[in-house]
């Protein structure tokens, strides 16, 4: 054999072993810049901080209306245990900010997990403005569905935790805006006293089952409400 | 302006001209010609750099403002097929806004407006039709005016007039709906949607199920019977007008 083919064979082998050394590290780098969602998740956990309850408060349940389990478009308050405190603005922010980050399920969030709660004010007037970051406008999935549930499960869940807003103002980035993603409205104030008298949106999804409906109100009534407001008695 | 105060008026009176005879004296009647057709403002929502809802990640991904321009157009076929006028609020990719639209709208003597959309949630191939109003508001009419002390009521508030005639218009639609499009709901529902509450008509949004679906260009299909719905959404909701003596 002339002694050229001999080096080539050589090189050749070399270059085989070499290869599968070399090919068990490349599969584990490449794994390792394939993230799978899970831990995607769990680091996003990590970075966003946890709501931020309030000291020394004792922990009240409030109702924070996430997307149903079952029916994702629908909200279904889930009554949560948490420190709120006495003070509205700081029981406002536990309570959205539980809303944004909380949700049992990915799933079953209706704003996104990105947003942030950047101010909420209280005016004496019972006014309230909520100002939350960008993420909430450009990172909803845009539609009149999800717009319309992710601006419910704002107005509602503040409403509960915080009676003595009657009104509220969204902004986003601080600015007042035409819509939250291209459908809802979001220019002026809601009504959040309306949400009292308001059929509510889904039996609680935790808590004792719901009690036998009573006698129903009059049918004509529970017609017009919308079927994303499944009319529940009591209350 | 300032008040009007007692005493000499600032200004006289202008000189004692006859009015301008604006019109001619009027015709003799003639016999009553067929009604004028009933006119449709189509409204494909977005448009321009604002693609509305689009498929996830996905570049090649469908995008809500070519779907429901192509909807709208199949539509427009139908309805001038019917002998409906048809009105778009755009033709084409423009960017045109939600006041501009409902200018459009506003300025025609009456009609329906239909704005188009396609969402991200949803089971595939349905519909649901909104009017606009707050879902709180248990109680119809759902419109609810924006708070005295908060903000005047304004233009802005044009739909407020016709809370209820979009709300039966919604109703009789989302029947029709349900029908051709299997699955759907039959019931409306409220939603507080911009385009809407600047529209002096009686005025519906139909949002359709979704943008992110195995093939959306498939939703363009749901032009002919979305047009079939609401051709028989009409003349359900003028029935009892046309029904009188």
């Amino acid at each position: 054999m002339p002694k050229a083919v001999r080096i080539a064979i050589l090189l050749l082998v070399l270059a085989v072993l070499a290869g599968l050394i070399e090919l068990p590290v490349l599969r584990l780098q490449i794994s390792r810049l394939q993230p799978t969602e899970q831990t995607e998740e769990v680091a996003r956990r990590e970075v966003i901080r946890p709501a931020v309850e309030a000291r020394d408060a004792k922990k009240e349940k409030v109702p924070i209306y996430w997307l149903s389990a079952t029916d994702p478009e629908q909200l279904a308050p889930v009554e949560t245990p948490l420190a709120l405190g006495s003070d509205p603005v700081e029981r406002a922010r536990v309570a959205l900010e539980s809303l944004i980050t909380g949700a049992p399920t990915p799933e079953q969030r209706p704003l996104p997990l990105d947003t942030s709660l950047l101010a909420f004010y209280l005016l004496d007037d019972g006014t309230a403005v909520a100002d939350f970051s960008e993420e909430l406008s450009k990172e909803l999935p845009s539609g009149i569905a999800t717009e319309q549930l992710a601006l419910d499960a704002i107005t509602r869940t503040l409403h509960a935790a915080v009676p003595q807003a009657h009104r509220l103002h969204i902004l986003i980035d601080g600015q007042e805006v035409e819509t939250l993603a291209g459908h809802v409205d979001l220019s002026g104030a809601f009504d959040l006293t309306l949400i009292a008298s308001a059929a509510p949106v889904a039996a609680p999804e935790t808590a004792a089952p719901a009690p036998a409906p009573p006698a129903k109100s009059p049918a004509t009534e529970e017609k017009k409400i919308p079927a994303a407001t499944k009319p529940r008695g009591g209350e | 302006m300032p008040p009007q105060a007692p005493g000499p008026p600032i200004h006289a009176p202008s000189t004692q001209e006859q009015p301008p005879q604006l019109f001619p004296p009027a015709p003799p009647p003639e016999p009553p010609a067929a009604p004028p057709p009933i006119t449709v403002i189509l409204d494909p929502a977005h448009g321009g750099p604002d693609s509305g809802a689009h498929g996830d990640l996905s570049e090649e991904g469908a995008a809500e403002k070519d779907l429901v321009l192509a909807i709208a157009l199949g539509m427009r076929r139908e309805l001038e097929r019917q002998g409906i006028r048809v009105i778009l609020t755009r033709q084409n990719d423009a960017a045109v806004s939600m006041n501009d639209r409902a200018a459009v709208a506003n300025a025609l003597g009456a009609g329906y407006f239909v704005s188009l959309h396609v969402g991200s949630t949803g089971e595939a191939n349905t519909a649901q039709t909104y009017s606009f109003g707050t879902p709180h508001g248990s109680a119809p009419p759902a419109f609810v005016p924006r708070p005295a002390g908060i903000e005047a009521v304004r233009w802005d508030d044009a739909q407020a007039g016709y809370a209820i005639a979009s709300r039966r218009l919604a109703e009789l639609l989302q029947v029709e709906l349900a029908q051709k499009l299997p699955r759907s709901s039959d019931v409306p529902q409220f939603a507080e949607v911009r385009q809407l509450r600047v529209v002096a008509h009686p005025a519906v949004a139909i949002e359709l199920s979704r943008v992110e679906q195995a093939n959306p260009e498939s939703l363009q299909k749901t032009a002919a019977p979305l047009a079939a719905a609401l051709v028989k959404a009409i003349a359900a909701y003028r029935q009892p007008l046309e029904g009188k003596p």
